[in-house]
């Protein structure tokens, strides 16, 4: 079972510190399986959360979404290659 | 020195984007450093910002040991007989995010091609000379991701802007400031000596006698 939480907690605390508003922070959560780690955002946030992340016009960018990837990728790639090993090996001599 | 240094060459290595209209046949793309704000009032479309957006270790190809050189990493003039130790530099990548604007749909066209040319996704390198001009860096670069916000401006008549942005990454390095060691060529060497040249060592091999 990989741990969700521990992934949403790192990309609350990486947006809170870019000063992304606190109703859209809480409002985004974080999907990690074996295809793709990625923040769901809801349709109605879709405007106002890319304008967060790549700024508008004479606004620069805030980054959350992209740095929080780029820092924890590998972390998530790990828990992802655990959780196939501990699913292979289920009802085996390992169990 | 990181950071300044990529900056620099980045700015440099986008102004040869260039596009050209029925009115003009050459209008470079200006570039800009995201702050400060005041920039970007004065500017003239096509122009393009770049910005800092996250500056994390790459601990995926840090590599370790000593390394030694003549001119501390092109900082200083090289002075023959003297030599620098320094730790093996710590490996980063800079994310940048380089944002083009323009008003006229053929002018961006122009320049989603130059940039996709100038950022592909693979084999992409940023030419970074050093401190004192005398060598070059080429640092291997990637398109992250590409973007297009295209937006209508309501409070300007609704005027477009053709806006795409790049996430870029540039691999870097640099050196520990503990590792900043200045260290002389060895000027002469005394074999079978004490320090103080008091004493001369006994015993040693017939044949390795100094004579």
């Amino acid at each position: 079972m990989i741990d969700q939480s521990n992934f949403q907690n790192k990309f609350i605390v990486q947006a809170r510190n870019l000063g992304w508003p606190e109703d859209v922070v809480q409002q985004l959560q974080v999907e990690l399986d074996e295809s793709k780690l990625d923040v769901n955002i809801p349709p109605e946030l879709e405007e106002m959360v890319f304008d967060l992340e790549y700024g508008k016009f004479q606004e620069p960018p805030r980054a959350a979404i992209r740095n929080f990837k780029g820092r924890v990728g590998k972390e998530a790639a790990n828990a992802v290659i655990e959780k196939m090993a501990t699913d292979k090996f289920k009802g085996s001599v390992f169990d | 020195m990181f950071l300044l240094a990529e900056d620099a060459a980045l700015k440099e290595y986008l102004g040869g984007v260039i596009v050209s209209d029925e009115k003009n046949e050459e209008r470079p793309m200006q570039v800009w450093f995201g702050y400060p704000d005041i920039e970007l009032r004065a500017q003239t479309f096509p122009f393009a910002t770049i910005d800092v957006i996250d500056i994390r270790q790459a601990f995926e190809r840090q590599t370790s040991g000593i390394h030694y050189d003549s001119d501390f990493r092109g900082t200083t003039p090289a002075v023959v007989g003297q030599s620098y130790r320094y730790e093996i530099p710590v490996a980063y990548d800079i994310v940048y995010q380089i944002t083009t604007y323009s008003r006229h749909p053929r002018h961006d066209r122009q320049i989603v091609f130059q940039m996709t040319n100038k950022f592909p996704g693979k084999f992409g390198y940023l030419p970074v000379p050093d401190e004192l001009g005398t060598s070059t860096a080429y640092r291997h670069m990637f398109l992250d991701s590409f973007v297009k916000r295209d937006t209508v401006e309501p409070d300007l008549g609704n005027k477009r802007l053709f806006r795409n942005i790049f996430t870029v990454r540039v691999v870097s390095e640099i050196t520990p400031a503990a590792a900043i060691e200045y260290l002389q060529q060895v000027e002469s060497v005394n074999i079978n000596r004490n320090e103080d040249n008091s004493w001369v060592a006994t015993h040693v091999p017939d044949g390795l006698q100094l004579p």
